[in-house]
């Protein structure tokens, strides 16, 4: 059952989630729950509500006498959320190729071809969240809710280090051919190439938003 | 270090406590898979209100220990084959990416911290204590998890510990059943020690098989 005040905590909750996602707040940069209110139109408590939440999820920090902040991940933290991408992704490729090779193929098409015509389209936000849909629709076809689980407890976090990469055309060709590569490998049945593969593409993440980190 | 002793050092709530001791009752068996609990009796043993035992069983609840049924009654998690499976699933994902990661850190600490539970169990399991084998063989997988030194690897498995702690509980109590697990813990300390991971994570993989198998 969901009541108006819930409402309004979801609604405030979405908004300031996809504000730090698409870096409309930046990392580190506070948030006021009154600014917060005022630009939605609601009151402060289900703002501070949805503050709270988010901070469960790691992509708020709340500071006792000094506010709310964007989380600001470390460069250790960086590199400790791309290994456990890696490993949930590289995990998730293992277990879809075993049960139903022809369901992943379907589940990644989609995602896949959509990347490539936004991306000659010059849609570089849409080709961003293709990128995403791709690696989301490897995890759903594992058919496995713990893994999926697992994945959006982090997912978020991944999303909002990839909107903050340099939007860079070669780059996301690059990507989109790495992803076709992944799956060509894993439909052929070279799972561990696949594997070996899809690592070494988080990797590359993990490379780039280090260093738009340290240049922050 | 400093994490874990602030953690203990936090007053814990009578809720806290209560889900504790129900936690644990779950976890050696004391409250098998799928009965039926009843918030009334609990408060009543335990000498206090209904609240605090609701409020501890909605905890629970999160943890997915306690399945609540409308109109029917408030139950002990139970798990069909397929939920099986997918526990053991993210297990064998989760604990060889957390020996990866763990020998890729190079720390020289690694195989003596994965010894340590499994020597005493050999030695527990000459003296034939039983419940103290099956509580160092959860000992070794946590530390194999702890080792990752990655804290979104440890919070996610700790979503499933419980569980997998409440299904050892179901395991037969025979000398050669916990002989042959301790037999595969020397087996992948072994090939850690030879460097020769990938090995290792293959023997992970058909350790956590091996107790799917005997948990259908």
């Amino acid at each position: 059952m969901t009541t108006e005040a819930d409402n309004l905590r979801l609604k405030a909750e979405a908004f300031i989630r996809e504000g730090i996602i698409r870096g409309q707040f930046e990392f580190g940069q506070r948030l006021s729950d009154r600014a917060l209110a005022a630009s939605l139109g609601i009151s402060r408590t289900p703002v501070r509500e949805a503050l709270a939440r988010l901070a469960d999820e790691n992509l708020v920090v709340i500071r006792p006498q000094s506010g709310s902040f964007v989380m600001r991940p470390a460069i250790g933290a960086i590199r400790s959320l791309c290994q456990m991408r890696a490993i949930l992704e590289c995990g998730a490729l293992r277990l879809a190729a075993a049960s139903d090779p022809e369901r992943l193929a379907a589940a990644v098409a989609v995602p896949l071809a959509g990347a490539s015509l936004a991306l000659e389209e010059g849609d570089l936000e849409r080709t961003e969240l293709m990128d995403s849909a791709f690696h989301n629709a490897l995890i759903t076809a594992a058919d496995n809710p713990l893994v999926a689980r697992a994945y959006r407890s982090i997912a978020d976090q991944i999303d909002a280090l990839r909107f903050r990469l340099p939007k860079d055309v070669e780059r996301m060709k690059r990507a989109i051919s790495q992803h076709r590569r992944i799956l060509d490998l894993a439909l052929i049945g070279r799972l561990q190439e696949a594997e070996t593969e899809l690592a070494m593409h988080v990797q590359t993440v993990q490379g780039l938003a280090v260093a738009v980190l340290k240049n922050d | 270090m400093n994490e874990m002793l602030l953690d203990i050092s936090v007053v814990l709530s009578q809720k806290d406590v209560l889900a504790e001791r129900i936690r644990r009752r779950i976890e050696i068996g004391a409250f098998p898979l799928g009965t039926r609990i009843s918030e009334k009796d609990l408060a009543t043993e335990m000498q206090v209100s209904r609240t605090p035992v609701r409020e501890a069983l909605l905890q629970l609840q999160t943890e997915g220990l306690i399945v609540v049924r409308p109109r029917s009654g408030t139950f002990v998690f139970d798990l069909t084959a397929d939920d099986i499976s997918q526990i053991c699933a993210l297990r064998s994902l989760f604990e060889s990416g957390a020996l990866q990661m763990a020998t890729q850190l190079a720390s020289t600490g690694l195989i003596g911290s994965l010894m340590a539970p499994v020597a005493a169990a050999g030695l527990a399991l000459e003296a034939g204590d039983f419940a103290k084998c099956e509580e160092l063989d959860t000992a070794f997988h946590e530390t194999l998890v702890a080792a990752s030194d990655n804290r979104y690897l440890i919070d996610s498995y700790k979503n499933i510990s419980s569980r997998v702690r409440a299904l050892r509980s179901r395991l037969p109590q025979s000398h050669d059943r916990i002989a042959n697990a301790i037999a595969q813990h020397r087996k992948i300390i072994d090939l850690v020690a030879l460097g020769n991971v990938k090995g290792a994570c293959d023997e992970i993989a058909a350790h956590v098989r091996n107790v799917e198998h005997l948990l259908r």
